[in-house]
């Protein structure tokens, strides 16, 4: 596992031949200098296993230190992707929150085999629960706290659909967690292991949560879907649960694709069977272990899943 | 009612055999295959579009499947419908979906 490789090898090999990070959906390899990032790297994703270099990688990037006069020489870390520079450097010390963005960033705009929903996706007994949401509703935090209370992650950031069979695919990373969410989260699972807080990013402060030894194993399995949360967090809410009819879960969900229009009929047929085949519901909350509670009975009560070919 | 010399103007899915179409609950969910683009069909508009799926039709026809009682209202009434009708196939032209037959000639 990368936890156990001696720091100074995992600052080696990202300085050399890299270090190869099997996500599931995709494998990448990252290189890189940058002073913190391989403390922080080594955190978050030391369930991970250590693969061999010489393989296959969907992506390879690089965190490449920068200096700029205009800054006065202040350091400023540069995302690398396969050459390119696709982003502005931001400030070294953004060194981690830069890295998964720019993985993010990747994946939406190469992965187009597969419908690519904004969503958190978790799954209990083979079971996938689809949380799709625009920023500020809490997607992530509860993403993070299902984890926490036994779910599986597949991931914080993309419902990865498979278009042959509307399977929910795993893309374990760690997950995002922006501001007020990260003192809540850290109360609310004192046991989770979370990263260095990163303060001042352009989303604000950010910390990362890692993904929990049993996501990581099961990162090839893909998962059922049979749940849609739609979540929405109010502080000092109290928990509402309401249905949503399928064919509003149909306009958001197709709305929260990332490549919808670009996939066409396929994303036609694949957001119709998602909401055929789960249960959706509004789930609006203000206290996490509710929304945990809540989702848990949820899928408790969906027992019709995608069933496998139709 | 609208003609073509004499013959009275026929409305036709664009692509019957390609236009997919889904049920959710009430909603009618439809996917443009030539624009790429989904659209919610209303009740009203889904009663003209399924009234096509069997084949070209005159409004007066489409009168006949979708109005209860088309066949013995008054002339009042029909030139309402026709009209409702009329603004409904509009709607659908512009999604792309339907087109008049005689575009097809054209």
């Amino acid at each position: 596992m990368i936890a156990e490789l001696p720091v100074a090898e995992l600052r080696r090999r990202l300085r050399n031949e890299g270090l190869s990070l099997d996500c599931g959906l995709i494998r990448v390899r990252v290189r890189g200098d940058v002073p913190g990032f391989a403390e922080a790297l080594q955190r978050l994703y030391g369930a991970f296993p250590l693969e061999c270099a010489n393989v296959f990688h969907d992506v390879t990037v690089r965190l490449e230190r920068k200096r700029r006069w205009r800054d006065r020489l202040r350091p400023y870390v540069q995302f690398v992707l396969d050459g390119d520079a696709p982003f502005d450097a931001l400030p070294a010390a953004h060194h981690l929150p830069m890295f998964e963005w720019g993985i993010n960033w990747c994946v939406a705009s190469r992965c187009h085999r597969y419908l690519l929903l904004h969503a958190g996706t978790v799954a209990r007994d083979g079971l996938g629960v689809l949380i799709p949401a625009v920023p500020g509703t809490g997607k992530s935090t509860l993403t993070a706290a299902l984890t926490a209370r036994g779910f599986r992650l597949l991931s914080d950031e993309f419902g990865v659909v498979r278009l042959r069979d509307h399977r929910l695919l795993p893309l374990v990373r760690p997950v995002s967690l922006k501001n007020e969410s990260i003192a809540v989260f850290a109360r609310f699972a004192p046991e989770a292991v979370i990263g260095p807080t990163f303060h001042g990013t352009r989303k604000g402060d950010v910390a990362h949560v890692a993904p929990t030894p049993q996501s990581v194993a099961a990162r090839a399995e893909p998962a059922v879907p049979a749940l849609i949360v739609f979540p929405q967090f109010r502080k000092g809410a109290r928990l509402s649960v309401e249905p949503v009819d399928a064919g509003l879960a149909f306009v958001k969900v197709s709305g929260n694709a990332f490549n919808y229009e670009l996939l066409g009929e396929r994303a036609f047929e694949a957001v119709a069977r998602l909401v055929q085949s789960c249960r959706c519901y509004r789930v609006c909350y203000g206290e996490l272990e509710e929304a945990v509670a809540a989702v848990d009975e949820l899928l408790a009560r969906a027992v019709q899943p995608l069933a496998v070919g139709q | 009612m609208e003609e073509v010399g004499t013959v009275p103007v026929r409305w036709r899915i664009v692509l019957p055999d390609r236009v997919r179409i889904v049920r959710l609950d009430d909603a009618v969910i439809v996917f443009n295959p030539l624009s790429w683009q989904t659209h919610f069909l209303n009740e009203a508009a889904w009663c003209v579009f399924d009234a096509l799926r069997s084949g070209p039709m005159t409004v007066d026809a489409l009168i006949g499947e979708c109005v209860e009682g088309g066949d013995g209202m008054t002339s009042e009434d029909r030139n309402e419908w026709t009209r409702i009708l009329n603004a409904h196939l509009a709607e659908l032209a512009a999604m792309g979906l339907v087109m008049r037959d005689d575009a097809v000639a054209a």
